[in-house]
This record gives C-alpha cells, structure tokens and sequence, in this order.
C-alpha cells in the first residue's frame, strides 16, 4: 500500500484519501502535493525495542536495505 | 549490492536477531519485563552458543543484538562476540552498565564488538529508582565513558514513562556529553515487574504530550548529530510518523508493521526461539535450538510465522477499523499482547490519541488482574473511552516510594 506524506502536515497519508490529521483532500493536487506523492513512503522496519541503532543507511528495513532504490512499490 | 530479492523473500528475511545470552543480572530493574536477576537453569553451553551464531550466519542475518540479564555476566559472552564478528555479522549488545568497566569494554572491541546502548531512564534518583540499585546512573555514566573510550559505537537507549518522561531531554544531553552517536526510546508497557507498578505508566492519551517532545528531541537530534531512533512500540502515523520514523534526516520512512518474525528473531538463553525477544513465552516460544534447527522454526513455527500471516480479520477492537490497518496491522504485538491480553489491538498509538481527541474522547488503561510474578507475564488491563478532559502535564506519581537497595 502507497503512503504519501500530506502536504499540509506531514501525516503519512493513503493514496486518493483524505489526510487523518488535517483533512486535507488529495485533489486537485496542488504543486506542493504533486511534488510529496512523487516521494512516497518507504515503510520502515527498523528499530527493535532493545536493539542498539544501526546506523547504516535502511539497516533493519529488508525492503530497502538490500536493494535500495528498487522497492517493488517504486519507493524514493 | 546484490541481485534483486524476490519480494516474497525480502518480506520474511531474517536480519536482526536479539539474544538474551544469560538471565542473570546484576541490577534489578523495576520495570524488567523478562524479572531478570538468576541465570536460567539450563543456558545454552558455549558450543550450544556458538552453534547458534553458525546457523544464524547461514540465515544471512544482519545484526546480533547480545541482551541480558546482564550479557557481561556470562563468563564467555567475548567468544560468542568474536563468534559473531568472524561470521561476518554485526554484533552490538545492551548494557545497563554497572559492571561495564573499561577492561570489559576494550574486550568486547577487541572481540571485534560494533557499538554497545547503555540503558538510561533518568538523571541521578530517577534512574536508581527505576534500576532498583542506588549508584545504578553513576555506573551507567562510567559505562558510556568507558564505551566511548574503547572506541565502540556509543547509544543509549530509554524507557518512556511517568518518572523519565518529564527529564527526556535531561537525559538526551546526558547521553550526548558523553559521546552517544544515537539514541533509542520505548514505551514502558506492563509486562514483567513494570505490570506491578501500572501507576509508571503512561496513558494512551498522554501520546499527545510525549509525541510533541519527541518532535522536539528528534529536530534536535537530527541539528546535533545524535538522532533518536523510535523503538518499535511508539508510534504510530500522525503528522511526526516520518520525522520520527525517518530520524529527523529523511522524510520519506513511516511505520511498516510489527518485525517479529519476518525480520527479527528473539532467543532466550535456553535456547527457546520467539519472533521478538519481548513477547510473553508461554504463548509465542516457536521452539528451542535443542531440538530443532533455527531455520525450521523460523519457517514452521506458528509463532513465529504469526505476523507474516496475519490478516485484518486478526485485528479487533479500534485497530479493526483503522484508517491504517493494512498497513499498522495493530501496531507492536508485543504491547498489544501484555496490556489488552492479545495481539492486534494497540491502545498506545499517536494517531489512535489524536483520533480520539478530535472526537472529544479519550482512552485509559485501568488494571483489572495483576501480574503472577513469572518471567516476561502480564497482569490483565481493561481499556475504558471517555470524554477528553484536559490531562496535567506528566509527572510522576507522588506516590511512588520503591526500594532502593544499597
């Protein structure tokens, strides 16, 4: 599932819905809008409750950490 | 990099492994979920261990988080250490710190250690409280000194509740004058000892306080170099998800859905396998190393295949209808599982507290069954909706008189 970041106040927001927090409508997409649903969300799994932080770029997040950039969901 | 991974493969890759190495310990943590202090009966030997650190080599993991207990009390804790290096892995451990002396530190480097996180919930009193030991964030403060001296990775790590909430960025800066490159939080949740203190707590409404602070902490970290890291139970979505989630330097990260099992493995030094190392044992042990090999539980266990199958009919109460379910799934198994009884319905929740806020609501765990007194339990909490009223800040309760020992 896409997750775009609302462009009013950063929620993560589903695709062609109305954003949870502020109510903000996805059209007609204005040029700040256009340009958070070009970057949509990667979903991040890192971040254990006891781990210590990984501080190499997506450790932890299998979905990006192995092939960055070629996330099926045509991630950032 | 490597070849493409076939998505199905990548959704269930193991590449984080926490291992609770020994249960002994040398401080006795009032919030200790797993009621650490004796060794189990029957730990792993160190070829049992060592075995361990071979099969999960082949499981192509990432990072072996070494826990405790105490790990440092387990008298070959730098072999398995050196064991986990020479295959290639990263190996980090958590540490409460009292006996982490600059010796013990340059052997975990020496054995070729990455990074160690030193657990500090507090300045001064507010830590000894809640570590049980007077002397328990003097040693904490050695601990990081001599971290940091050994040239190991420096984090710290904390609990968020009512006695640490109000010193959060006290405790930040302590952790950064002292050399911590990073910095990891989570939600005290009623488990263990801390499900006989629910009055530690948090309550699902005051997210709205704690999450405005950690937007705060987060822009901070992220100007000063020493980024926060949201541990797995606080979240989740809201208009800080990817501040948060993305440490302050990236926008682009939000909240993916519960890792136990499909990329973490949780092993208790018996040998049992969990999909993460805080789940309850009773329910969510998939099988032990004595009997079968990591990688079948890791395929076959129930347990541990719970999250890569779970389905929204899995999900029940608020999160059942959630905006986010698809994507949340319930949120952090774990904290779900020890304050509502089951998986699926995660009461901590940011968007969940501004939700109910926008609906003149709010909810409140209140304490229906107390914990037996066994490792990793749970008492029994009932969720009670009502109408938002505006909280008072977060402090501790007045009421808190616990045993420190000497």
């Amino acid at each position: 599932m896409q997750l775009h970041p609302c462009p009013e106040c950063r929620t993560p927001v589903i695709a062609d819905t109305a954003c949870p927090t502020c109510g903000a409508t996805p059209s007609p997409l204005t040029s700040r809008a256009k340009k958070a649903v070009a970057g949509a969300l990667l979903l991040a799994t890192a971040g254990c409750v006891y781990g210590t932080p990984d501080r190499t770029p997506d450790a932890g997040n299998p979905d990006v950490h192995e092939d960055a950039g070629q996330t099926d969901d045509g991630g950032a | 990099m490597s070849g493409r991974i076939p998505a199905e493969e990548r959704a269930t890759r193991l590449r984080y492994v926490v291992w609770e190495i020994t249960l002994r310990c040398d401080l006795s943590c009032n919030h200790c979920g797993s009621r650490a202090g004796k060794p189990r009966s029957d730990e792993l030997s160190t070829a049992e261990a060592i075995d361990v650190v071979d099969q999960l080599a082949a499981m192509g993991t990432h990072e072996i988080v070494l826990i405790g207990g105490e790990a440092y009390l387990r008298e070959d804790w730098t072999a398995i250490v050196r064991a986990i290096a020479d295959r290639g892995m990263r190996s980090t451990m958590v540490t409460g710190g009292r006996g982490m002396t600059r010796d013990r530190a340059q052997a975990a480097r020496d054995a070729g250690m990455s990074a160690m996180s030193v657990s500090l919930d507090g300045i001064g009193p507010t830590h000894d409280l809640q570590r049980g030991l007077e002397g328990a964030f003097d040693a904490a403060t050695s601990a990081l000194e001599n971290i940091h001296a050994a040239g190991l990775e420096l984090f710290g790590n904390s609990q968020i509740n009512r006695l640490s909430f109000p010193e959060l960025e006290s405790i930040y800066e302590h952790l950064r004058a002292h050399g911590a490159t990073g910095w990891q939080l989570s939600i005290t949740v009623p488990m263990g000892r801390a499900a006989e203190r629910p009055h530690w707590l948090l309550q699902p409404f005051e997210l709205l306080e704690v999450f405005e602070t950690l937007a705060h902490l987060a822009r901070r970290g992220a100007e000063e170099g020493m980024p926060i890291f949201p541990g797995n139970n606080v979240g989740y979505f809201g208009p800080y998800e990817t501040l948060l989630r993305g440490r302050g330097l990236r926008d682009d990260r939000a909240w993916g859905g519960c890792i136990a099992g499909k990329s973490a493995l949780g092993i208790e030094s018996d040998g049992s396998i969990k999909g993460c190392p805080s789940l309850p044992s009773d329910r969510w042990v998939g099988g032990n190393v004595r009997e079968s090999s990591i990688r079948a539980i890791w395929d076959e266990a129930p347990s541990l295949r719970y999250v890569r199958e779970r389905e929204l009919d899995d999900l029940w109460g608020y999160c059942r209808s959630c905006y986010y379910a698809e994507v949340c799934r319930g949120g952090c198994t774990w904290t779900s599982n020890v304050t509502l009884g089951k998986p699926g319905n995660n009461p901590y929740c940011h968007h969940r507290a501004l939700d109910h806020r926008r609906r003149g609501l709010r909810e409140r765990l209140v304490q229906r069954e107390a914990a037996p007194g066994v490792p990793f339990d749970h008492g029994a909490f009932e969720l009670v909706e009502e109408p938002w009223e505006e909280p008072a800040r977060i402090a501790p309760p007045k009421s808190a008189r616990l045993r420190v020992l000497r």
